[in-house]
């Protein structure tokens, strides 16, 4: 019993590790003061209503949207393309092409960044948002690619033979019947993707033209320019909860996806 | 009408292994061929190459003499059902089996119709709108069939497609295979390790081992007359006798066992020669005098249908009948003899394999 207690205590107080930095943010946004302090001194909501005034954070983040949607969508795409094609054949130096296209997951995201800002600049055609996107996607494929590899290596082969075996040619199986079996890793995976996409400052810092820079390298900016001020904070607190709000919904999607997900594994007798 | 299949020298490995090594298989037109074997030992693979989804290394497979070795599962119109169903989970029961008709641009009106007639036929009428994890093993079962019939496929291809159920639902549904398969009279191949399932359901059984298929034959064929020890074992539980053979003569061999003499109809065996002879302990008969290997009760095991009597000869070798419940009475130390009637055990020629 005192054994048990003691471990979800143990528990308890990593998980507040965890998200006692979060929790300081979204407390600190609430001060008077327009330099970060915790605990805040009195309330106000003043910050929150000054980010508005701000437009460039509105650029900011209208810019990170667009780039996490469409980096997102190009790894789901890549990613899928990888983990069906490579994952699924067997061929010598399959592991070896797996392994590099995994990579950018254990490179340091800087080498990543000057390599690619030193390839784009050279090459000369590929700047602005485009240059952003690829980037990104160099660095969510790999995410997209483990959760997609993962879902596919559930998935029962012999479902999609069936499909076959009634007459449906490849792209139909592909369609109809393999893409919904892995819809449930194909939604964790287009996640994985748009956080790491929304997320990363590292690559968009490099890569960022006047006007044309995601929130997160903005703040940094700011933050470096500036120190932390309260605004700072309250930026920071509405990202935290937009992307609350986001998993929330995709969690409410997910859920109703874990019905099919249980069946894809040889179906036992239910109830 | 119906589809006749047949594969020329079939191989296909993995690797070192070779998975299935060198077949020849015709199978006719209406037949129930089962494929029986251990685990292991290819029926799938066999399948599987049959189905398209693999591609053999060498050989030909003809299906009503046309070469669809290299055509794409997509066109060779079989019906497929596995031991797991593989149903589309993301489908209702009625969506699954108008898949195929779907496909094929069945218009939508006539797909559903066609469909819900094969659900019928499978005896399953109420649970068009469920989904597959909705149904029990049993149901889930028919909804396979019916998805692969509904194709009107040239050919049935089952990979254990009881054994995910319970004995008595297996059973029940073993007779219903059987009889909706006369009833269609489509050529089916069925894949089990099951060897009273395979007698029970097929015309022939393909007995394999090791990639190859070791005996073809009814399943009369195969039980009583097996072509070495491995089918003989496979096929049951039997006594293998060791014995020589004394005389030949006329088409019979006198075969010497322990310390009798008993006819085989045999033609190509020499005096001398060391052969096996496989004899069931339901052929066995035990006298408490008379003639026959002399020996002594070791054991009685009552099973409620049968006793199973175990006896050691005085020669040595302990061997087993089953009898009916009320024979004898046995009893353990007693000494018995025992023999069989002519024709009910036969010879195994020695050291033609390993098992
Ligand atoms: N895709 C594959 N890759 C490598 N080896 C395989 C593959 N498929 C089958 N094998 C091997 O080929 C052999 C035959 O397999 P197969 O599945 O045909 O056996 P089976 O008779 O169906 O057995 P079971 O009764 O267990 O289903 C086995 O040794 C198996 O390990
Ligand atoms: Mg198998």
């Amino acid at each position: 019993m005192i054994g048990r207690a003691l471990f979800h205590g143990f528990i308890g107080l990593i998980y507040l590790f965890i998200t006692l930095p979060i929790l300081v943010v979204l407390v600190a946004s609430v001060s008077t003061t327009p330099y970060l302090v915790f605990p805040p001194k009195g309330f106000t909501l003043r910050w929150f209503s000054d980010i508005t005034s701000l437009g460039d954070f509105i650029t900011a983040f209208e810019y990170s949207f667009e780039v996490a949607v469409l980096a997102t969508a190009l790894s789901m795409l890549l990613g899928t393309w990888i983990a069906l094609v490579i994952g699924r054949n067997q061929f010598p130096g399959r592991s070896l092409l797996m392994s590099f296209f995994l990579s950018p997951i254990i490179l340091p995201e800087l080498a990543v960044a000057v390599g690619l800002l030193q390839y784009f600049s050279q090459s000369g055609l590929i700047h602005g948002l485009l240059a952003v996107v690829l980037a990104h996607s160099v660095i969510c494929t790999p995410y997209a690619v483990r959760t997609i590899t993962a879902a596919t290596a559930r998935a029962d082969r012999s479902i999609e033979d069936c499909a076959a075996s009634l007459g449906a040619a490849p792209w139909r199986v592909l369609r109809d019947v393999t893409l919904p079996l892995l819809k449930p890793g194909l939604l964790s995976g287009a996640i994985m993707a748009f956080v790491i996409s929304f997320d990363n400052v590292t690559i968009s810092l490099f890569l960022s033209a006047p006007g044309r820079i995601t929130l997160p390298a903005l703040l940094f900016n700011q933050a470096a320019e500036t120190g932390l001020n309260t605004t700072i904070a309250a930026v920071s607190a509405l990202l935290v909860i937009f992307m609350m709000g986001l998993m929330l919904l995709v969690e409410r999607a997910i859920g109703l996806e874990k019905f099919f997900q249980s069946a894809v594994a040889p179906s036992k007798r239910a109830a | 009408m119906a589809t006749n299949l047949v594969l020329e020298k079939v191989s296909r490995g993995f690797g070192q292994l070779t998975a299935v090594n060198n077949i020849d298989l015709h199978v006719q037109p209406g037949e129930f061929l089962a494929l029986l074997g251990p685990s292991g030992c290819g029926k799938t693979t066999m399948l599987r190459l049959i189905a398209g989804f693999l591609s053999p290394d060498s050989g030909r497979i003809l299906c009503d003499g046309e070469d669809i070795t290299k055509l794409p599962p997509y066109r060779r119109k079989l019906g497929v059902v596995f031991q797991n169903y593989a149903l589309f989970p993301h489908m209702t029961v009625l969506e699954n089996v108008g898949y195929g008709l779907k496909v094929a641009g069945v218009p939508r009106v006539e797909a559903t119709s066609r469909a819900r007639a094969a659900l019928a036929r499978v005896g399953l009428t109420t649970q068009d709108d469920r989904f597959p994890a909705q149904l029990s093993g049993g149901q889930q079962q028919r909804v396979a069939l019916a998805r692969a019939l509904v194709i009107e496929p040239r050919l049935l291809l089952l990979d254990e497609p009881l054994s995910a159920l319970d004995k008595s639902l297996r059973e029940e549904m073993q007779v219903e295979l059987r009889q909706l398969q006369q009833r269609l009279g489509i050529t089916t191949i069925f894949v089990t390790h099951d060897q009273e399932e395979a007698l029970t359901l097929s015309d022939r059984v393909a007995v394999m081992r090791a990639g190859r298929i070791e005996q073809l034959g009814t399943p009369r064929e195969v039980y009583d007359t097996p072509v070495n020890s491995f089918v003989a074992t496979f096929l049951g539980t039997t006594n293998l006798l060791d014995g020589t053979v004394a005389a030949v003569a006329d088409g019979v061999a006198s075969v010497r066992i322990a310390n009798a003499e008993f006819p085989f109809p045999a033609a190509s065996f020499r005096p001398g020669q060391a052969v096996q002879v496989t004899l069931r302990p339901e052929n066995v008969s035990l006298a408490s005098s008379g003639s026959g290997i002399a020996g002594t009760i070791s054991d009685v095991l009552f099973q409620g249908h049968r006793l199973i009597v175990l006896f050691e000869a005085e020669a040595g070798g302990e061997w087993r009948a089953f009898c009916p419940p009320n024979s004898g009475p046995w009893h353990k130390g007693e000494p018995v003899w025992m023999g069989w009637t002519e024709g009910a055990a036969a010879i195994i020629s020695k050291g033609d394999d390993d098992a």
